[in-house]
């Protein structure tokens, strides 16, 4: 469809194959396959107690399996949690683990007898009833750490997103962490929020894709007055802004992929979201009635989509924070700072 | 640093030196407004025209990407670009493919030295949106061809060299359209201003009646002029002029606005936007560079491009208004504004409209 819709280099295409592969012949028990393949801790290196591969690969994973029936912390654990534990010098071996790093979350920690123990309540943690740990910032006599606390410690009370994805709340009450750390020098919360936005990201471009080639399809096979839907210009006129708006997300993805960071994360969530609300309602409207009906691929993605643009930060947030770095600047230069970022960080 | 960012440093100081000296003030659309000889010619003498042509023709020998910077950096500072503007980014790769030695040694050395302006004459009365309904005609003379027909819209024409006609040599539609440089000033060739909605005059009716274009002013084969112009329009629709039109005005509207505007996110998506639009512009005339024609990943680049270039005029209303503003937008940049609500409306029109476009996307779609 076009130049950038996949990455085709070898072992990216083996990946994704292997992968549709695996969800062919796994059906409901698609999770114990990808552990057994190690797929969760792709892209953590193996020194740090993962399966290797570099964000590209983890990013291809997490795109295909973006759009398979499938509700498991497979971005949360190796993308997100294994980049910020490896980058604060930490790792949960072959765990799956799920982020509490949405604002406004907190616990609070104290150390007794070397022992640190956590209290309080963390809201919309995704991938918490299949995870070992969450992984979430403790403030700790002052200092704020990134710790891991096992899940089983916690009261758990499930809750989904519209996509029926589960977003858990979890409360402790003075549970021991499991492993933690100070956080990384130069390392915010916004930060670690800003991975978890960059695996949505990357998630949504894998759901727009599939949800442009999905309503094509319907277009061109559905018919009315005689002919295919397809054939209706107006209809083809929301084809192709379907197609505009898949790849604006793949290229923001790639760019924040390529050069991964809080700066490009924010891009790429701020266009993957914006991208993701005009693309579902294009593909509803194309589809009619069907598209609303529970049996039909359509609402699947949809829903993941709306759900999550909202989560992470949704895109105003995250264009609020771009425009706040800019104009901190002493003679903000917009040009200069699309080339080459701010405060560091690399456009 | 790499050599791109060599080369990014180098227009910088050119630019910087340019406006120091107040050689030029930045304008919007500065590719199609901006029309200053000399600006191109120091510009050509700094070897900034051209990057990627070859060598023995005064051109950089390197890519696309080369290109790409050069141009991004001259659209960013609104300069006056246009007097090249096209002669360099269609009418040069043409040449390279279709033209003869003799044309290719005429002009690309004229262009890399900023001394060649060219127009282009694609539409007419009758062919907008459906170009091969077009009716101007050549018929052969001794040797050459007579040309008869109206162009109209066409940008510079009154201050061009030349214009490379598309004119019909026989046949129908798409068949039988050929290209032909049409030196300028031409004793039968009148260039008739049509004036703005701002009152400005940027492009032309112009009309031909028997005018003499010799044979070695054919460019490319007799015949293969849709084709030829086809791929000039993957040039013309692949280029950062379809997101960078408006750059100077938001600039302009951002400074002042101080630290804590009401909505900080308004600039924030900007940023967002153009950077996503610069990456698929790279990834896309990369393509075209290896010799895809990319053709409806262009077009969803023009389309979405331009789309938002609308929007950005929009946006710097908002930001002229926003309540948390530390100074007033200055003079500029309500001069930039009122320019660019002027220009605004073609930036989805020219060069194809949005609605062609994306019938060529959904063409390619459902193919
Ligand atoms: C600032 C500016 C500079 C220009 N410079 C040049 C130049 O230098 N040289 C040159 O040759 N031309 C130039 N043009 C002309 C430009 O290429 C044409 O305006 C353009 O191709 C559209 O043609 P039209 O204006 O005749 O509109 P029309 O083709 O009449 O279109 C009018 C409306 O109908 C829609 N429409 C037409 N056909 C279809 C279809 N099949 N499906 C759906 N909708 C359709 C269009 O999208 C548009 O909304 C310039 C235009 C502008 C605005």
């Amino acid at each position: 469809m076009s130049a950038l819709d996949w990455d085709r280099t070898e072992t990216r295409v083996a990946l994704r194959e292997s992968l549709a592969d695996m969800q062919a012949r796994a059906g409901s028990g698609l999770l114990e396959h990808l552990i057994d393949a190690e797929i969760p801790w792709i892209g953590i290196s193996t020194h740090d107690g993962g399966a290797g591969g570099d964000l590209g690969d983890a990013a291809i994973a997490v795109r295909t399996l973006a759009t398979m029936e499938l509700d498991a912390p497979i971005a949360e654990t190796g993308l997100v949690c294994g980049w910020a534990l490896a980058s604060c010098g930490l790792q949960l071996e072959r765990q799956l683990m799920a982020p509490a790093f949405e604002l406004g979350t907190s616990l609070t920690g104290i150390a007794v007898d070397g022992v640190v123990r956590v209290s309080g309540h963390v809201d919309e943690v995704p991938g918490a009833l299949a995870a070992q740990a969450i992984i979430t910032t403790v403030e700790i006599d002052g200092v704020l750490q990134l710790c891991a606390v096992a899940i089983a410690d916690a009261a758990v009370t499930s809750t989904v997103n519209l996509a029926d994805e589960s977003r858990c709340s979890l409360t402790y009450v003075s549970a021991p962490v499991v492993a933690s750390a100070p956080l990384a020098a130069g390392l915010t919360r916004f930060d670690l929020l800003a991975r978890l936005a960059l695996a949505r990201a990357i998630q949504s471009c894998g759901a727009l894709t599939e949800l442009r080639d999905l309503t094509i399809g319907y277009a061109r096979t559905r018919e009315q007055f005689g002919r295919p839907l397809s054939d209706l210009q107006v209809i083809a006129q929301m084809l192709a802004e379907l197609a505009e708006l898949t790849l604006s997300a793949q290229a923001a993805v790639a760019a924040a992929i390529e050069r991964p960071g809080t700066w490009q994360s924010a891009i790429a969530k701020s266009v993957t979201g914006r991208a993701a609300r005009r693309a579902a309602a294009l593909a509803h409207q194309v589809h009619g009635a069907m598209g609303m009906s529970q049996e039909y691929p359509l609402g699947r993605l949809t829903t993941r989509l709306w759900s999550w643009t909202e989560e992470a930060g949704r895109p105003e947030l995250w264009e609020a924070w771009i425009g706040e770095q800019f104009l901190l600047q002493s003679s903000p230069v917009l040009w200069d700072t699309v080339v080459n970022g701010v405060r560091g960080e690399s456009a | 640093m790499t050599q791109l960012d060599h080369l990014r440093a180098r227009v910088r100081a050119f630019l910087a030196e340019e406006l120091a000296e107040r050689r030029f003030t930045p304008h919007c659309d500065s590719w199609l407004v901006g029309n200053d000889r000399a600006f191109s010619r120091r510009l050509g003498a700094q070897h900034l025209i051209g990057l990627m042509l070859p060598t023995e023709f005064g051109g950089g020998g390197g890519g696309v990407a080369d290109r790409l910077v050069v141009s991004e950096e001259l659209l960013a500072a609104g300069a006056p670009v246009a007097a090249h503007w096209f002669a360099e980014r269609q009418f040069a790769p043409s040449l390279l493919r279709h033209g003869t030695s003799a044309q290719q040694l005429e002009w690309l050395p004229r262009i890399t030295g900023g001394e060649a302006c060219i127009a282009i004459g694609l539409s007419e009365p009758d062919a907008g949106s459906d170009l091969a309904a077009v009716r101007t005609r050549a018929v052969a003379s001794e040797g050459g061809w007579r040309i008869t027909g109206t162009k109209i819209w066409t940008s510079g024409a009154h201050l061009a060299d030349a214009m490379v006609v598309l004119a019909r040599t026989g046949g129908e539609r798409h068949a039988g359209l050929t290209q032909f440089i049409v030196r300028l000033p031409n004793p039968d060739v009148t260039v008739r201003p049509i004036r703005l909605i701002s009152g400005e005059h940027h492009f032309n009716e112009v009309s031909f009646t028997e005018a003499f274009v010799p044979d070695a002013d054919v460019l490319g084969e007799i015949g293969n002029g849709w084709t030829q112009a086809m791929q000039e329009l993957a040039f013309e629709r692949a280029g950062p002029e379809r997101y960078l039109s408006t750059l100077p005005l938001l600039q302009a509207m951002v400074e002042g606005l101080g630290p804590q505007p009401a909505d900080p996110g308004a600039v924030g998506r900007i940023i967002a936007d153009i950077s996503t639009f610069r990456v698929v512009n790279q990834r896309v005339i990369e393509h075209l560079a290896a010799g895809d024609t990319a053709a409806i990943d262009i077009a969803m680049l023009k389309s979405s491009a331009t789309a938002f270039e609308q929007r950005s005029v929009a946006v710097a209303l908002d930001l002229a208004a926003d309540p948390g503003r530390v100074s007033p937008p200055s003079t500029e940049a309500a001069t930039l504004l009122r320019e660019s609500q002027f220009q605004a409306p073609g930036f989805t029109i020219r060069g194809g409209t949005n609605e062609v476009l994306r019938g060529i996307v959904s063409k390619g779609l459902l193919r």
